[in-house]
Protein backbone atom coordinates (compact mmCIF):
# COMPACT_ATOMS: atom_id res chain seq x y z
CA UNK A 1 0.00 0.00 0.00
CA UNK A 2 2.86 2.40 0.90
CA UNK A 3 3.88 2.15 -2.84
CA UNK A 4 1.34 4.13 -4.00
CA UNK A 5 0.84 7.05 -1.28
CA UNK A 6 3.38 9.44 -2.80
CA UNK A 7 3.95 11.31 0.62
CA UNK A 8 4.71 8.40 2.37
CA UNK A 9 8.86 9.24 3.64
CA UNK A 10 10.03 5.83 1.50
CA UNK A 11 8.79 7.23 -1.94
CA UNK A 12 9.87 10.85 -1.66
CA UNK A 13 12.29 11.09 -4.03
CA UNK A 14 16.21 13.09 -2.63
CA UNK A 15 19.57 13.41 -3.69
CA UNK A 16 20.42 10.54 -1.79
CA UNK A 17 18.20 7.74 -3.65
CA UNK A 18 18.03 6.95 -7.02
CA UNK A 19 14.83 7.83 -8.90
CA UNK A 20 12.69 6.23 -11.43
CA UNK A 21 15.00 7.48 -14.19
CA UNK A 22 18.24 6.78 -12.94
CA UNK A 23 16.87 3.12 -12.77
CA UNK A 24 15.44 3.26 -16.28
CA UNK A 25 18.78 4.42 -17.58
CA UNK A 26 20.61 1.34 -15.48
CA UNK A 27 18.64 -0.69 -17.14
CA UNK A 28 19.09 0.94 -20.44
CA UNK A 29 22.88 0.53 -19.74
CA UNK A 30 23.06 -3.00 -18.66
CA UNK A 31 21.35 -3.83 -22.17
CA UNK A 32 23.29 -1.55 -24.34
CA UNK A 33 26.44 -3.81 -22.49
CA UNK A 34 24.43 -6.61 -23.10
CA UNK A 35 23.44 -6.25 -26.65
CA UNK A 36 27.35 -4.74 -27.58
CA UNK A 37 28.96 -7.82 -26.22
CA UNK A 38 26.83 -10.49 -27.96
CA UNK A 39 26.94 -8.55 -31.41
CA UNK A 40 30.63 -8.36 -31.46
CA UNK A 41 31.59 -11.42 -29.52
CA UNK A 42 32.63 -13.46 -33.42
CA UNK A 43 35.05 -10.98 -33.51
CA UNK A 44 38.69 -12.39 -31.85
CA UNK A 45 39.98 -9.14 -29.42
CA UNK A 46 37.56 -6.88 -30.66
CA UNK A 47 34.55 -5.57 -28.18
CA UNK A 48 32.80 -2.57 -27.46
CA UNK A 49 31.78 -3.18 -23.82
CA UNK A 50 35.28 -1.00 -22.62
CA UNK A 51 33.82 1.71 -24.90
CA UNK A 52 30.65 1.78 -23.85
CA UNK A 53 31.77 1.58 -19.88
CA UNK A 54 33.59 4.65 -20.35
CA UNK A 55 31.26 6.35 -22.10
CA UNK A 56 28.51 5.55 -19.39
CA UNK A 57 31.17 6.33 -16.77
CA UNK A 58 31.93 9.79 -18.04
CA UNK A 59 28.10 10.68 -18.78
CA UNK A 60 26.20 9.20 -16.19
CA UNK A 61 28.50 9.27 -13.22
CA UNK A 62 28.31 6.91 -10.14
CA UNK A 63 25.04 5.03 -11.29
CA UNK A 64 27.20 3.36 -14.33
CA UNK A 65 29.14 1.39 -11.46
CA UNK A 66 25.85 0.04 -10.06
CA UNK A 67 25.18 -0.75 -14.09
CA UNK A 68 28.35 -2.69 -14.33
CA UNK A 69 27.89 -5.01 -11.66
CA UNK A 70 24.94 -5.86 -12.74
CA UNK A 71 25.75 -6.13 -15.92
CA UNK A 72 28.12 -8.45 -14.23
CA UNK A 73 25.55 -10.17 -12.74
CA UNK A 74 23.74 -11.10 -15.90
CA UNK A 75 27.14 -12.42 -17.61
CA UNK A 76 26.67 -14.93 -15.19
CA UNK A 77 23.54 -15.96 -16.10
CA UNK A 78 23.72 -16.32 -19.26
CA UNK A 79 27.18 -17.88 -19.38
CA UNK A 80 28.57 -20.80 -17.17
CA UNK A 81 30.44 -19.31 -13.79
CA UNK A 82 34.17 -20.15 -13.97
CA UNK A 83 37.16 -18.04 -13.10
CA UNK A 84 36.18 -15.70 -15.84
CA UNK A 85 33.94 -14.66 -13.29
CA UNK A 86 35.50 -13.29 -10.90
CA UNK A 87 37.95 -11.20 -13.39
CA UNK A 88 34.87 -9.76 -14.89
CA UNK A 89 33.82 -8.44 -10.61
CA UNK A 90 36.89 -6.94 -10.98
CA UNK A 91 37.98 -5.45 -14.04
CA UNK A 92 34.75 -4.12 -15.43
CA UNK A 93 34.17 -2.30 -12.10
CA UNK A 94 37.45 -1.15 -12.19
CA UNK A 95 37.36 0.41 -15.71
CA UNK A 96 34.19 2.24 -14.41
CA UNK A 97 35.62 4.07 -11.13
CA UNK A 98 38.45 5.15 -13.31
CA UNK A 99 36.56 6.71 -16.49
CA UNK A 100 34.88 8.40 -13.58
CA UNK A 101 37.78 9.65 -11.84
CA UNK A 102 39.02 10.97 -15.46
CA UNK A 103 35.25 12.32 -16.37
CA UNK A 104 35.67 16.08 -16.82
CA UNK A 105 38.63 14.52 -19.53
CA UNK A 106 36.44 15.93 -23.08
CA UNK A 107 39.39 15.16 -25.56
CA UNK A 108 39.00 12.24 -28.17
CA UNK A 109 42.43 11.40 -27.95
CA UNK A 110 43.00 11.43 -24.06
CA UNK A 111 39.75 8.55 -24.21
CA UNK A 112 41.52 6.68 -27.55
CA UNK A 113 44.97 6.08 -25.42
CA UNK A 114 42.81 5.59 -22.50
CA UNK A 115 41.08 3.37 -23.62
CA UNK A 116 43.86 1.38 -25.78
CA UNK A 117 45.79 1.39 -22.01
CA UNK A 118 43.10 -0.66 -20.84
CA UNK A 119 43.07 -3.14 -23.68
CA UNK A 120 46.72 -3.38 -23.13
CA UNK A 121 46.60 -4.63 -19.60
CA UNK A 122 43.66 -6.39 -19.66
CA UNK A 123 45.25 -9.79 -19.81
CA UNK A 124 47.72 -9.20 -16.82
CA UNK A 125 44.35 -7.39 -15.17
CA UNK A 126 42.67 -11.37 -15.58
CA UNK A 127 46.10 -13.15 -14.70
CA UNK A 128 45.94 -11.73 -11.29
CA UNK A 129 43.12 -14.03 -10.56
CA UNK A 130 45.56 -17.37 -11.50
CA UNK A 131 48.06 -16.04 -9.48
CA UNK A 132 45.89 -17.70 -6.19
CA UNK A 133 44.30 -20.74 -7.83
CA UNK A 134 47.24 -21.79 -10.10
CA UNK A 135 50.50 -20.17 -8.28
CA UNK A 136 52.07 -16.90 -9.71
CA UNK A 137 54.25 -18.91 -12.73
CA UNK A 138 51.34 -20.33 -13.62
CA UNK A 139 49.38 -16.41 -14.17
CA UNK A 140 52.65 -15.29 -15.69
CA UNK A 141 52.75 -17.83 -18.45
CA UNK A 142 49.76 -17.65 -19.13
CA UNK A 143 49.95 -13.48 -19.06
CA UNK A 144 52.65 -13.80 -21.60
CA UNK A 145 50.87 -16.20 -23.77
CA UNK A 146 48.39 -13.73 -24.25
CA UNK A 147 49.93 -10.86 -25.00
CA UNK A 148 49.47 -10.52 -28.56
CA UNK A 149 45.94 -10.89 -28.31
CA UNK A 150 46.18 -8.13 -25.65
CA UNK A 151 47.65 -5.98 -28.14
CA UNK A 152 45.45 -6.61 -31.04
CA UNK A 153 42.75 -5.61 -28.20
CA UNK A 154 43.93 -2.70 -26.89
CA UNK A 155 44.18 -1.20 -30.90
CA UNK A 156 41.13 -2.49 -31.20
CA UNK A 157 39.62 -0.29 -28.43
CA UNK A 158 41.74 2.26 -29.30
CA UNK A 159 40.12 2.34 -33.11
CA UNK A 160 36.72 1.79 -31.58
CA UNK A 161 36.86 4.98 -29.25
CA UNK A 162 38.69 7.36 -32.07
CA UNK A 163 35.67 6.81 -34.13
CA UNK A 164 32.51 6.23 -32.08
CA UNK A 165 33.99 9.21 -29.23
CA UNK A 166 32.12 12.36 -30.81
CA UNK A 167 29.49 11.50 -32.28
CA UNK A 168 27.80 9.25 -29.04
CA UNK A 169 29.33 12.14 -26.89
CA UNK A 170 27.14 14.39 -28.98
CA UNK A 171 23.97 11.75 -28.67
CA UNK A 172 24.08 11.77 -25.02
CA UNK A 173 24.46 15.31 -24.46
CA UNK A 174 20.97 15.94 -26.73
CA UNK A 175 19.63 13.06 -25.27
CA UNK A 176 20.37 14.69 -21.16
CA UNK A 177 19.32 18.86 -22.72
CA UNK A 178 15.93 17.32 -23.74
CA UNK A 179 15.08 15.08 -20.72
CA UNK B 1 32.58 50.12 -13.53
CA UNK B 2 30.09 47.76 -15.03
CA UNK B 3 32.94 47.83 -17.84
CA UNK B 4 35.82 46.93 -16.07
CA UNK B 5 33.65 43.90 -14.10
CA UNK B 6 32.67 42.62 -17.51
CA UNK B 7 36.60 42.61 -18.40
CA UNK B 8 37.64 41.11 -15.51
CA UNK B 9 34.86 38.26 -15.54
CA UNK B 10 36.01 37.81 -19.23
CA UNK B 11 39.74 37.48 -18.48
CA UNK B 12 39.14 34.97 -15.89
CA UNK B 13 36.96 32.77 -17.78
CA UNK B 14 39.79 32.90 -20.65
CA UNK B 15 42.38 31.60 -17.99
CA UNK B 16 40.01 29.27 -16.53
CA UNK B 17 39.72 28.08 -20.33
CA UNK B 18 43.27 28.04 -20.97
CA UNK B 19 43.93 26.06 -17.43
CA UNK B 20 41.37 23.73 -18.18
CA UNK B 21 43.22 22.93 -21.75
CA UNK B 22 46.58 22.65 -20.07
CA UNK B 23 45.36 20.13 -17.29
CA UNK B 24 43.60 18.59 -20.68
CA UNK B 25 46.84 18.38 -22.81
CA UNK B 26 48.58 16.78 -19.19
CA UNK B 27 45.81 13.92 -18.78
CA UNK B 28 46.91 13.49 -22.51
CA UNK B 29 50.98 13.52 -22.47
CA UNK B 30 50.40 10.86 -19.20
CA UNK B 31 48.23 8.63 -20.73
CA UNK B 32 50.36 8.39 -23.56
CA UNK B 33 53.16 7.84 -21.70
CA UNK B 34 51.62 5.09 -19.53
CA UNK B 35 50.52 3.24 -23.13
CA UNK B 36 54.09 3.71 -24.88
CA UNK B 37 55.63 1.98 -21.92
CA UNK B 38 52.89 -0.72 -21.15
CA UNK B 39 53.30 -1.48 -24.99
CA UNK B 40 57.08 -1.30 -25.02
CA UNK B 41 56.96 -3.68 -21.95
CA UNK B 42 54.55 -6.21 -23.67
CA UNK B 43 56.96 -6.24 -26.47
CA UNK B 44 59.69 -6.94 -24.20
CA UNK B 45 58.49 -9.40 -22.46
CA UNK B 46 56.74 -11.81 -25.42
CA UNK B 47 60.02 -11.75 -27.26
CA UNK B 48 61.84 -12.67 -24.07
CA UNK B 49 60.21 -15.05 -23.30
CA UNK B 50 58.41 -16.64 -26.53
CA UNK B 51 58.23 -20.40 -27.02
CA UNK B 52 61.28 -21.26 -27.98
CA UNK B 53 61.50 -24.35 -30.57
CA UNK B 54 63.91 -27.33 -30.10
CA UNK B 55 65.32 -28.46 -34.05
CA UNK B 56 66.67 -32.20 -33.97
CA UNK B 57 65.12 -35.23 -32.98
CA UNK B 58 63.16 -35.16 -29.84
CA UNK B 59 61.47 -38.47 -28.22
CA UNK B 60 58.38 -37.50 -26.32
CA UNK B 61 55.74 -39.28 -24.70
CA UNK B 62 51.77 -37.90 -25.40
CA UNK B 63 49.28 -39.17 -22.78
CA UNK B 64 45.85 -39.30 -23.82
CA UNK B 65 43.23 -39.42 -21.16
CA UNK B 66 39.33 -40.13 -22.37
CA UNK B 67 36.21 -39.36 -21.00
CA UNK B 68 36.37 -42.32 -18.60
CA UNK B 69 39.20 -41.39 -17.29
CA UNK B 70 40.94 -43.91 -18.61
CA UNK B 71 44.99 -43.51 -19.77
CA UNK B 72 46.47 -44.49 -23.32
CA UNK B 73 50.33 -43.53 -23.35
CA UNK B 74 52.15 -42.44 -26.76
CA UNK B 75 55.92 -42.39 -27.58
CA UNK B 76 56.98 -41.02 -30.13
CA UNK B 77 60.73 -39.93 -32.12
CA UNK B 78 59.84 -36.93 -33.88
CA UNK B 79 61.86 -33.42 -35.47
CA UNK B 80 59.03 -31.74 -35.89
CA UNK B 81 59.09 -28.10 -33.30
CA UNK B 82 55.42 -28.03 -32.36
CA UNK B 83 53.01 -30.80 -30.85
CA UNK B 84 50.05 -30.34 -33.49
CA UNK B 85 52.60 -31.60 -36.08
CA UNK B 86 54.21 -34.50 -33.62
CA UNK B 87 50.59 -35.82 -33.03
CA UNK B 88 49.86 -35.25 -36.68
CA UNK B 89 52.78 -38.53 -37.44
CA UNK B 90 52.08 -40.63 -34.46
CA UNK B 91 50.20 -43.58 -35.11
CA UNK B 92 47.02 -44.76 -32.78
CA UNK B 93 46.41 -40.63 -32.43
CA UNK B 94 43.98 -38.84 -34.48
CA UNK B 95 43.06 -35.43 -34.51
CA UNK B 96 40.32 -33.40 -35.74
CA UNK B 97 39.55 -29.68 -35.11
CA UNK B 98 38.35 -26.52 -36.36
CA UNK B 99 40.48 -23.11 -36.81
CA UNK B 100 39.58 -21.14 -34.15
CA UNK B 101 40.31 -17.20 -33.20
CA UNK B 102 43.50 -19.17 -31.00
CA UNK B 103 44.39 -21.31 -34.03
CA UNK B 104 43.75 -24.92 -34.30
CA UNK B 105 41.21 -25.99 -31.49
CA UNK B 106 40.85 -29.87 -30.92
CA UNK B 107 37.15 -31.18 -31.08
CA UNK B 108 37.80 -35.02 -31.44
CA UNK B 109 40.31 -37.10 -30.35
CA UNK B 110 40.36 -41.24 -31.36
CA UNK B 111 37.34 -40.73 -32.20
CA UNK B 112 35.91 -39.05 -28.56
CA UNK B 113 34.66 -35.41 -28.93
CA UNK B 114 34.63 -32.71 -26.61
CA UNK B 115 31.32 -30.02 -27.25
CA UNK B 116 31.64 -27.62 -24.55
CA UNK B 117 28.68 -25.96 -26.22
CA UNK B 118 27.17 -29.22 -24.53
CA UNK B 119 28.58 -29.99 -21.48
CA UNK B 120 30.93 -27.45 -20.98
CA UNK B 121 33.85 -30.69 -22.13
CA UNK B 122 37.13 -29.47 -23.94
CA UNK B 123 40.08 -31.12 -24.74
CA UNK B 124 43.05 -30.03 -22.29
CA UNK B 125 46.88 -29.87 -23.35
CA UNK B 126 49.46 -30.45 -20.25
CA UNK B 127 52.87 -29.86 -20.59
CA UNK B 128 55.42 -32.13 -17.96
CA UNK B 129 52.33 -32.41 -16.00
CA UNK B 130 51.28 -28.64 -15.22
CA UNK B 131 48.31 -27.08 -17.64
CA UNK B 132 49.63 -25.65 -20.81
CA UNK B 133 49.44 -22.33 -21.91
CA UNK B 134 49.56 -22.41 -25.42
CA UNK B 135 47.32 -24.24 -28.28
CA UNK B 136 48.33 -26.92 -29.63
CA UNK B 137 49.37 -25.68 -32.96
CA UNK B 138 51.98 -23.04 -30.84
CA UNK B 139 53.44 -25.17 -28.26
CA UNK B 140 56.87 -26.40 -28.98
CA UNK B 141 57.98 -29.32 -27.98
CA UNK B 142 61.44 -30.31 -26.40
CA UNK B 143 63.46 -33.84 -26.31
CA UNK B 144 61.97 -35.63 -23.37
CA UNK B 145 58.94 -33.90 -22.88
CA UNK B 146 55.70 -35.75 -21.78
CA UNK B 147 52.51 -33.92 -22.83
CA UNK B 148 49.10 -35.06 -22.23
CA UNK B 149 45.59 -34.55 -23.83
CA UNK B 150 43.15 -34.63 -21.29
CA UNK B 151 39.79 -34.95 -21.64
CA UNK B 152 37.70 -32.17 -18.71
CA UNK B 153 34.64 -30.47 -18.12
CA UNK B 154 34.10 -27.20 -16.91
CA UNK B 155 32.63 -27.15 -13.40
CA UNK B 156 30.87 -24.00 -12.84
CA UNK B 157 30.24 -23.94 -9.04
Amino acid sequence: MRLFMKDHPMNKADAKKYTTRDLAEMGMMIAALEAGKLALSSLPNVEIVTFLIIMFSAIYGLKSIIAVVVFVGVECLIWPVNLWSIMYLYIWPLLAVLAYLCRRQSSVWFWSIFSALYGFCFGGLCAIVYIFTSGIHTAVAWWIAGIPFDLIHGFSNGVIMMVLYRPIRKVFSYAQSHA
Amino acid sequence: MKETVTEETVTKEKSKAEENTQKGGRGILIVAVLAVVVVVLLIILSIIFAPKTQSGDKSITVTLTDNNGMDTVYEHNTDAEYLLEAIREMEGLELQGEDGEYGFYITTVNGITADYSIDQSYWAIYVNGEYGSYGIESQPIEDGGEYALVYERSSYE
